[in-house]
C-alpha cells in the first residue's frame, strides 16, 4: 500500500464526508486531489438516478451512479426530504451489496442430497406442479423487502387465485404489533405523524429504541437541531444503555417487560392530578378493555372505570415493578401533563417484540391521546420499521395473512366482495378464514404431515428465515428428514435458508430490478431497473407470474378472473396482451406501473390514496394519503387525522380519527395492565437476554456481510454483559463463552464495556451473524393478538469455554 | 489500514467547542477538514479496524464532543471476507465521477 493511494483515499473521505455535510462546501486541495463531490458535469460516462436506499424503514434516497452495466457509485441525494443529502454507513455501501462474490445465478434443485443447476422452465415447472397436486397445502412466506409491486402480485396470487390464505410476511416478526396497536387505538393502521415531529419536537422518548445505530439519520435530525442551538430533550427508556442513551438527558432503565407499568404509571398521574388533556378527552376519546375471549377489538369501558384501572400503578407500585425511580415516573407525568410542550415518542422491535407488545403499543398511544399530545407537528406517537417496505408491501398491500390489499381483511364479507370485484373474480373466491401467521405456518411445515403439519409445500421471497425465525430448532430446522415437505427459496446469495431448501431460485435485487417501497412514514417510493441482474437471476414479481401462468396453463380454475382472462393479464399501449410470463418479454412493459395503477382503488378504502405512478416517478416519495386538488396537483399529507393539514377532516372538527373502531370519530384508550413475561431468570438461566441489530450489518447480514468494509468493521457476533457479572464468572474481554437457553446453545466471543452496556444480570447477542445463529435460542412465545415473537426477553445462562466449539449450525454448503 | 470520513458535532458554548477541537485536532489520527455551522468534517486513519472503534470512542468519549457520523469507511490490508465483493476500493470514491442529477 503507498502513501500515495493512502492520501487518495484520505482525501476521498474527506470529499465523501465534506458532500454529506454540505453541497458545495470548499474542500481545497482535498477535492482537487480526489475530484470527489465537486460539481463535475457531465466529466464521465457515469449515469445517475435515484432510488430509495435498500437497507432500512427510514427511506434515505440515494443516487446511483452506473457506468458499464454496473453500479460504480452512490451518494446520498440532497434532494430528499427523509436524508437531505446525509446517509449512514450502511447506505454508502449499498451499491456494493449486488456484487459479492457467491451471488446466485442459477436455479437448483436438491437431487441426492445436493444442489444440481437445473432451467427456469424445470424450476417453474416444478413449483406448479407441488401446488397443483395439493393448492390447500401451500404456503408463500414473504416480506417487507419485497417491493409494493412483488407484494401485490404474491397476494392476489394466494387469494385471489388459489384461494388461499397462507400467505405471511417477515414483517410478521417486526411491526405485527404496531399494526395491531393502530387498529386497535384508531381503527386504521399507520403512524399519524411523520419524520417532520422530529424537527418540531420538545421533548424525544425512546421507548426500548436505539435510533443512533438502527435509524442514524433520523437521530442525526434531533442531533443537528441541537447543533444549531434548538432544544431538545431526549428521554431514554430502555433495558441497555446504547448509543442513543449517550445523547439523552435522561435514562430511564427498566427491568424486561415492566414498559406497562411505566406507561400505566404516567397515565395514572395524569389523571389523579387532573393534568390530563380533558378537553381532548371529551371531544375525541372512548375507552376499552381487553374482552373474554380476548379480542383486538375489546369491549367498552367508562372513563371511571378507566381510572380504575390505573389505581394500582402509583409512582411507588411501578418503582417496585420496573425499578424506574418513582420521582422520573412523575417526571414523564410532568411533561406529558405540559401542554405547552410538543413530545414525540419513538419506538421499534423494543415495544414490538413483546408477548405484550400490542398492550404497550396502545398504552403509548393511550398516554399521548389522553394528555392531548396528539395532532400538531412534534406531538406524536411514532413507530419506525426496520425494513424498507414493511409499511408499503406489508401493511399496505396486506400481505398478512388475516389482510386484503388497502386495510381490507379476509374476515369481512363486505372486504371481500371489494377485492372481489376489482379484482373480477366470481363471488367466493377468497376464502373468509385468515392464514396461518408466520410462527404456526413454520411449526407446521416442520411438523410431520401425519402429525398435523399441513403446509406441504413452502416459497420464500426476498427474507432470511433460517435466521430470523426465533427458536430455530423448532420453527426451522424441523424440516430436516421431512421427505414429503418442499421448501422454495428466492434469494440472491446463498443463506441459512437456501442450507436447507429443495429449490433455489435466483433472484434480481434492488436496481436490477423496478421497485417502489413505501416507508415509515407512509412515503411510497419508486425507482427504475438500472443494471442487468447476474447470470439468469430474474425478478421475484416475475416468478411469482410464471408460476401463476404455469398453474394457468395447467388448469388451475384460480388463475383466470371471471371473465375468463388470465389474473396477471397486461396490455401494451395498444391492448394486446403482452406474455410477460416469458422472461424475455417481462421488461417489453411497465410491469410495475400495471399493478400499482391495479392496487390503487384498493387504497381509497381507508383513505389511504395513493397518487398515480408517474407522480412517484417525478418525486422522492409522497406521504399518503395523496390527495388530488382542485388544480389537477397532488398533495401529500404530513399529519393525518388534523384538519390544518388532512384533508378528510372536515372544516370545523379540528381532529377527526375518520376510521374509528366505534364510528364515531373516536380513538381508543385502552386499559392494558403490567402482565409477568412467559419466561424469566432462574436459579437455573439467571440472565436476562436480548437480541438485535448493529449499525454495520442490516438484519440476517446477508447482504451487508457480504460488503467487505462493513464485514470488517464487525465481522462477528457476541454477547455483550457487564463488567461484573465477567468477573464474577471468570470471563475477560474476547474470551469464548457458552451462551445458553432450555432451546440451545451458542458460543461466541464476551464483549465487556464495548458498545452497549447492559446491566447487571442481562446479555445482547446481536442476530446478524449466519454462523452465530442467536434464533437457536430464543423463545417463540408470541403476543396474543399481533402473534408477534418476543426477541427481547428469556432467561438464560453463560459460562466460560476453553476455546471456541462450532456449536452453531452455520451453512451446510 | 482503516479510514472513515466523518461529520463532527460540536457543541454550541465556543469555548467548550473550541476546547474540543483543538484536541481533536491534537490527535495524529485525526485531520479536520472544513465546517459548517457547529459541524465538521474530518478524516480518521488508523492501521486496523480495532484502531478504528478505539478512536472513534474515544472521540465521542471526548469532552465538547456531541456527536460523530461515520459517513464513510474504508478498510484496506485485513483478512479477506468469505464473500468478497467484487469490486474492492473506497466505497467512500462512490461520491466521484460526475453529478448526481
Amino acid at each position: 500500500m503507498s502513501m500515495d493511494r493512502r492520501s487518495f483515499i484520505r482525501r476521498s473521505a474527506m470529499a465523501a464526508a465534506a458532500a454529506a455535510l454540505a453541497p458545495g462546501l470548499d474542500l481545497g486541495a482535498a477535492s482537487a486531489a480526489s475530484g470527489a463531490a465537486g460539481p463535475a458535469p457531465g466529466a464521465t460516462g457515469v449515469k445517475w438516478d435515484k432510488a430509495p436506499c435498500r437497507f432500512c424503514g427510514t427511506g434515505c434516497h440515494v443516487q446511483v451512479g452506473v457506468e458499464g452495466g454496473r453500479v460504480v457509485a452512490i451518494a446520498g441525494d440532497r434532494q430528499a426530504e427523509v436524508n437531505r443529502g446525509l446517509l449512514c454507513v450502511k447506505g454508502y455501501h449499498v451499491g456494493l451489496a449486488l456484487y459479492g462474490e457467491d451471488r446466485l445465478t442459477r436455479p437448483m434443485l436438491r437431487k441426492n442430497g445436493r444442489l444440481e443447476p437445473i432451467s427456469w422452465d424445470e424450476a417453474l415447472d416444478t413449483i406448479a406442479g407441488r401446488i397443483m397436486a395439493a393448492p390447500e397445502r401451500f404456503a408463500f412466506y414473504g416480506s417487507g423487502q419485497w417491493t409494493i409491486p412483488e407484494g401485490y402480485a404474491a397476494n392476489k396470487f394466494m387469494k385471489g387465485g388459489l384461494g388461499n390464505n397462507h400467505i405471511d410476511p417477515n414483517a410478521r416478526l417486526c411491526m405485527a404489533s404496531a399494526v395491531t396497536g393502530f387498529l386497535a387505538t384508531y381503527g386504521v393502521d399507520e403512524p399519524a405523524g411523520c419524520y417532520d415531529d422530529l424537527d418540531a419536537a420538545d421533548v424525544v422518548i425512546l421507548w426500548g429504541n436505539n435510533p443512533a445505530e438502527m435509524h442514524p439519520v433520523l437521530f442525526s435530525r434531533l442531533i443537528d437541531r441541537r447543533a444549531r442551538g434548538e432544544s431538545v430533550r431526549i428521554i431514554d427508556i430502555g433495558t441497555r444503555r446504547t448509543r442513543s442513551t449517550e445523547h439523552a438527558q435522561h435514562y430511564l432503565e427498566f427491568r424486561p417487560q415492566t414498559d406497562l407499568a411505566i406507561a400505566n404509571g404516567i397515565a395514572h398521574l395524569l389523571v389523579q392530578r387532573g393534568t390530563y388533556d380533558a378537553d381532548f378527552v371529551a371531544k375525541h376519546l372512548a375507552f376499552r378493555a381487553d374482552s373474554e375471549p380476548a379480542t383486538n377489538a375489546g369491549k367498552a369501558i367508562t372513563f371511571e372505570e378507566f381510572k380504575a384501572s390505573l389505581a394500582p400503578y402509583t409512582p411507588e407500585h411501578v418503582e417496585a415493578v420496573s425499578g424506574v425511580k418513582a420521582a422520573d415516573i412523575r417526571m414523564l407525568a410532568d411533561l406529558f401533563g405540559d401542554r405547552s410542550l410538543r413530545i414525540t415518542s419513538l419506538w421499534c422491535m423494543g415495544m414490538n417484540q413483546h408477548t405484550r407488545g400490542t398492550a404497550i403499543n396502545t398504552l403509548v398511544h393511550g398516554v399521548h391521546l389522553l394528555s392531548g399530545h396528539f395532532g400538531r407537528p412534534g406531538d406524536a406517537p411514532t413507530s419506525l420499521t426496520g425494513q424498507p417496505s414493511a409499511c408499503g408491501t406489508v401493511r399496505e398491500v396486506g400481505t398478512l395473512a388475516h389482510a386484503l390489499p388497502g386495510g381490507l381483511v379476509v374476515t369481512d364479507q363486505a372486504g371481500r366482495d371489494k377485492a372481489e370485484k376489482l379484482w373480477n373474480l366470481p363471488p367466493g373466491r377468497i376464502q373468509p378464514k385468515p392464514g396461518h401467521h408466520t410462527v404456526e405456518m413454520w411449526k407446521r411445515f416442520c411438523t410431520p404431515t401425519a402429525d398435523g403439519g399441513d403446509i406441504a409445500t413452502l416459497w420464500v421471497q426476498v427474507t432470511n428465515p433460517g435466521q430470523t425465525l426465533p427458536n430455530l430448532h423448532a420453527l426451522f430446522r424441523g424440516k430436516e428428514g421431512l421427505a414429503d415437505k418442499f421448501l422454495i427459496v428466492s434469494d440472491v446469495y446463498p443463506t441459512a435458508t437456501t442450507a436447507l431448501a429443495d429449490l433455489v431460485l435466483p433472484s434480481a435485487m434492488w436496481v436490477e430490478k423496478n421497485g417502489m417501497y413505501g416507508n415509515s412514514e407512509r412515503r411510497t417510493q419508486q425507482w427504475f431497473k438500472m443494471v442487468d441482474p447476474p447470470g439468469e437471476a430474474r425478478d421475484d414479481c416475475w416468478q411469482t407470474i410464471a408460476v401463476a401462468r404455469r398453474l394457468h396453463d395447467l388448469g388451475h380454475p384460480g388463475m383466470k378472473d371471471k371473465d375468463g382472462k388470465f389474473i396477471f393479464s397486461i396490455p401494451d399501449a395498444t391492448g394486446a396482451e403482452v406474455p410477460v410470463w416469458q422472461w424475455e418479454r417481462y421488461y417489453d412493459v411497465n410491469v410495475d406501473r400495471h399493478l400499482f395503477e391495479e392496487y390503487r382503488p384498493f387504497t381509497r378504502f381507508k383513505h389511504k390514496d395513493l397518487a398515480p405512478y408517474d407522480e412517484y416517478v417525478a418525486a422522492r416519495g409522497l406521504r399518503w394519503p395523496v390527495v388530488q386538488q382542485p388544480d389537477g396537483r397532488w398533495r401529500e399529507t404530513m399529519f393525518r387525522f388534523s384538519e390544518f393539514d388532512d384533508g378528510y377532516v372536515a372544516r370545523g372538527k379540528g381532529i377527526d380519527f375518520y376510521h374509528s373502531p366505534t364510528k364515531d370519530g373516536r380513538a381508543q384508550v385502552w386499559a392494558r395492565p403490567y402482565e409477568p413475561p412467559p419466561e424469566s431468570p432462574d436459579a437455573d438461566y439467571p440472565f436476562w437476554l436480548c437480541t438485535g441489530r448493529v449499525v454495520e450489518h442490516w438484519h440476517s447480514g446477508t447482504m451487508t456481510m457480504r460488503i467487505p468494509q462493513l464485514r470488517r468493521a464487525m465481522p462477528s457476533a457476541y454477547v455483550e454483559m457487564h463488567p461484573e457479572d465477567a468477573r464474577a464468572l471468570g470471563i475477560g474481554n474476547g474470551d469464548e463463552v457458552s451462551v445458553s437457553t432450555r432451546r440451545g446453545e451458542l458460543s461466541l466471543p464476551a464483549w465487556i464495556g464495548g458498545r452497549g452496556a447492559p446491566p447487571r444480570g442481562s446479555l445482547f447477542i446481536p442476530f446478524f451473524d449466519e454462523t452465530r445463529l442467536v434464533n437457536l435460542l430464543t423463545l417463540d412465545a408470541h403476543d396474543p393478538f399481533s402473534k408477534q415473537p418476543d426477541y427481547k426477553k428469556c432467561a438464560a445462562r453463560v459460562a466460560p469455554r476453553p476455546r471456541r466449539a462450532a456449536t452453531a449450525p452455520g451453512r451446510s454448503e | 489500514m482503516a479510514i472513515s470520513g466523518l461529520i463532527i458535532t460540536w457543541p454550541d458554548d465556543a469555548t467548550r467547542a473550541a476546547a474540543a477541537r483543538l484536541a481533536v485536532a491534537g490527535d495524529p489520527r485525526f485531520e479536520l477538514g472544513p465546517a459548517e455551522g457547529h459541524r465538521q468534517v474530518a478524516v480518521l486513519d488508523t492501521p486496523d479496524p480495532r484502531g478504528d472503534r478505539e478512536a472513534i470512542a474515544w472521540l465521542l468519549g471526548t469532552a465538547g464532543v456531541v456527536h460523530a457520523d461515520v459517513v464513510c469507511v474504508h478498510l484496506d490490508d485485513a483478512p479477506p471476507p468469505t464473500a468478497r465483493a467484487a469490486e474492492p476500493g473506497p466505497a467512500c470514491l462512490a461520491t466521484s465521477g460526475g453529478t448526481p442529477s
